[in-house]
């Protein structure tokens, strides 16, 4: 993932099974990675970015808030992506 | 299964029964709530010689459909004054099936100063005397163990359990016989103790009485049953890598997960405790440890774990998610070591870790110890076994706590402590721990799977209606949860492989009407015990404290709550 001009940066945190499932060439120690994304790309857009199927992630978090597929990444944004869960 | 076993223990009979023909498609919780209705006067009290206990396994208890043997337990609870069921897996469950018995009923009270134990096999019931009163429940299992040799399936209460404290649940054993699969929620090893009744032996050496109507229909559909298993992505992939555990880092991240006595959502050291840390942990470590672990013969899921301390030396088994909440996070403790410490004294004095863990929380709130303090914590679970009037005081859970301690900060509803899951960070399950006839109770609707904003109040209610009969569903059948995701939705091809185990016709649309049948002789017994509308809601910090970071409170309207038992009302 090349910078073009107008392009934002997002730092992703994965966990768990996510983590083991993204593309390889991405995996780096820890739970978190920077990705440049195009500008008014959405989540959905960063799942499939990252090797990811969209029915792999059940929960989206942005900057602590709860967000969903369609939501468009901000410059600076911190992404949590979780795999579905129903209960512990 | 063809008979009810009944355990008098006011005159020590006990006799075998036909199962009657209103029972015949009951199982598990709907058997159990129904038996409580049938024969329980909702008025008595929980720990007199009126109440009953009932076992039961679910209608595919003891089959080879992975994660089909769940135990379930039955009574009047002493938290909520209300009916209870609890439930867990282990090996209970399917020694009782091969021995026949669809439904175990444990009443009146004994006289003798001497604690009893049921013995059970495929000749004899027999009543005889425990020589491990007062012993907490590892030790009970050793001596059992060396008397019977391993085969034998147990459920046992500890010293909480046998003192009569609320927050005492019931254990039975896992595959490899540890006492530690807990039927924890609701007090119920507290109405097993005043009967003066320690444990019961369940052994099934010789005994099949598992008969398969149609055992070749039974395996092939099983098969697929067991592929929709597999390939869902809840039910295939984290749990059997990470368990339960792996839920802390999602609830950490909506602001959802209990900390400090529920004054935030959200813990600094969540990344200690979460799914991650504890698998790494448990790899690393290596000698007894194990990242995956079934507590039930053939389940392909295995969301179980053994915690191994830092020589390899098993701690506790499992660490489940709602302890690590509970008595981590929620107590600003944020070390596995010691959260597995705490769970395993827990354990061993027979109290359930999540009813404990809010009532420390309680306890820290109010100033007994500070938070954080994981010693602090340990001791005062070595008050509640000296009996100090502190320990007697905590061991009657987080209600009682808060009342004596005067705390205003109390996490319960009808009187039993909240799981690990803020309300304020997932209303649908506040929804459920509102108006669910089993009070706070995370397995009673949970609606976490759910992709909804979990802090908009507006669909909640609607998730939760949908989410109490699913549960109730698994819950009757002898279902983990756990595959209620990939089997849910196909509750026809369940209602099939009920009718190849045992002949009986269902349908899928039969099984969701008994659901919600059963769901409503649990709010009858409950009306008719004098719980109302007024007792279905949650605690009011939780409406006016808002979470920090998150802002949230939980504001789904109270007259809105009512809905999620409508129709099922």
């Amino acid at each position: 993932m090349n910078k073009d001009s107008g392009d934002v940066l997002v730092t992703v945190s994965l966990h768990d099974v996510l983590r083991d499932k993204i593309k390889r060439d991405l995996i780096s120690p820890g739970s978190t990675l920077s990705c440049w994304m195009q500008s008014l790309s959405s989540v959905d857009d960063l799942i499939l970015e990252l090797g990811l199927q969209r029915e792999d992630v059940g929960l989206i978090v942005i900057n602590g808030r709860q967000s969903d597929l369609d939501t468009k990444l901000s410059d600076g944004d911190k992404v949590m992506l979780f795999s579905p869960m129903c209960g512990g | 299964m063809n008979k009810i076993m009944r355990l008098n223990l006011s005159d020590g009979t006990i006799i075998t029964e036909p199962v009657p023909e209103k029972y015949a498609q009951l199982g598990g919780r709907s058997l159990t709530s129904q038996i409580i209705l049938d024969e329980v006067d909702p008025g008595c009290e929980p720990l007199g010689s009126r109440n009953k206990l009932v076992f039961a396994p679910g209608l595919l208890g003891g089959s080879f459909l992975s994660s089909s043997s769940r135990l379930s337990v039955g009574g009047k609870s002493p938290l909520t004054g209300g009916i209870k069921e609890a439930n867990a897996g282990g090996t209970a469950a399917a020694a009782l099936c091969k021995l026949g018995i669809k439904a175990l009923i444990i009443e009146g009270e004994s006289n003798s100063q001497t604690s009893m134990y049921l013995y059970l096999d495929k000749d004899k019931a027999e009543l005889r005397r425990a020589n491990m009163a007062g012993c907490g429940i590892y030790e009970s299992a050793r001596v059992i163990f060396e008397q019977y040799g391993d085969k034998v399936s147990l459920i046992l209460i500890g010293p909480g359990g046998e003192r009569g404290y609320a927050a005492a649940g019931l254990a039975n054993t896992d595959v490899q016989g540890r006492p530690s699969r807990f039927l924890g929620r609701g007090g119920l090893g507290a109405v097993m103790g005043v009967k003066g009744l320690k444990g019961i032996v369940i052994n099934p050496t010789g005994a099949n009485m598992i008969d398969y109507h149609d055992r070749k229909a039974f395996q092939e559909l099983n098969k697929e049953l067991v592929r929709l298993i597999k390939e869902n992505p809840v039910s295939g992939e984290v749990y059997p890598k990470y368990g339960t555990a792996a839920m802390a880092s999602r609830t950490n991240s909506i602001h959802a997960l209990p900390t400090r006595n529920f004054s935030a959502g959200s813990f600094e050291h969540s990344d200690r405790i979460n799914g991650d840390s504890l698998y790494e942990l448990i790899t690393s470590r290596g000698g007894d440890g194990e990242t995956t672990h079934a507590c039930m013969p053939g389940c392909v899921i295995k969301c179980s774990n053994v915690f191994a301390d830092s020589e390899g030396k098993e701690i506790v088994a499992p660490l489940e998610y709602e302890t690590i909440g509970l008595m981590g996070s929620n107590l600003g403790i944020g070390s596995l070591d010691d959260i597995a410490k705490l769970n395993y004294r827990c354990n061993d004095l027979g109290l359930d870790t999540i009813e404990m863990g809010a009532a420390l929380g309680v306890a820290m709130d109010s100033g007994i110890i500070p938070f954080g303090d994981a010693k602090a914590a340990c001791g005062l679970l070595e008050e509640i076994a000296n009996e100090t009037i502190l320990g007697r005081v905590l061991a009657q859970g987080a209600r009682i706590t808060g009342l004596v301690l005067g705390c205003r900060r109390v996490p319960v509803v009808k009187g039993q402590g909240m799981p690990a899951y803020d309300p304020r960070g997932v209303k649908g399950l506040g929804v459920t721990y509102a108006t669910s006839p089993m009070g706070a109770d995370h397995t009673a609707g949970n609606t976490i799977r759910a992709e909804v904003d979990h802090t908009d109040p507006k669909p909640q209610v609607e998730l939760s209606r949908k989410a109490q009969p699913m549960a109730m569903i698994a819950d009757m059948m002898g279902l983990c949860l756990f595959v209620m995701p990939a089997l849910g939705p196909h509750l026809d091809k369940l209602a099939r492989l009920y009718n190849y185990y045992t002949g009986i016709e269902m349908s899928g649309e039969g099984i969701s009407q008994a659901a919600v049948r059963a769901l409503n002789i649990e709010h009858e017994f409950n009306r008719q015990a004098g719980l109302t509308p007024a007792q279905d809601r949650l605690p009011e910090f939780m409406m006016d404290e808002p979470l920090p970071v998150s802002g949230s409170v939980f504001d789904v309207p109270v007259d809105e709550l009512q809905k999620a038992t409508q129709e099922i009302v």
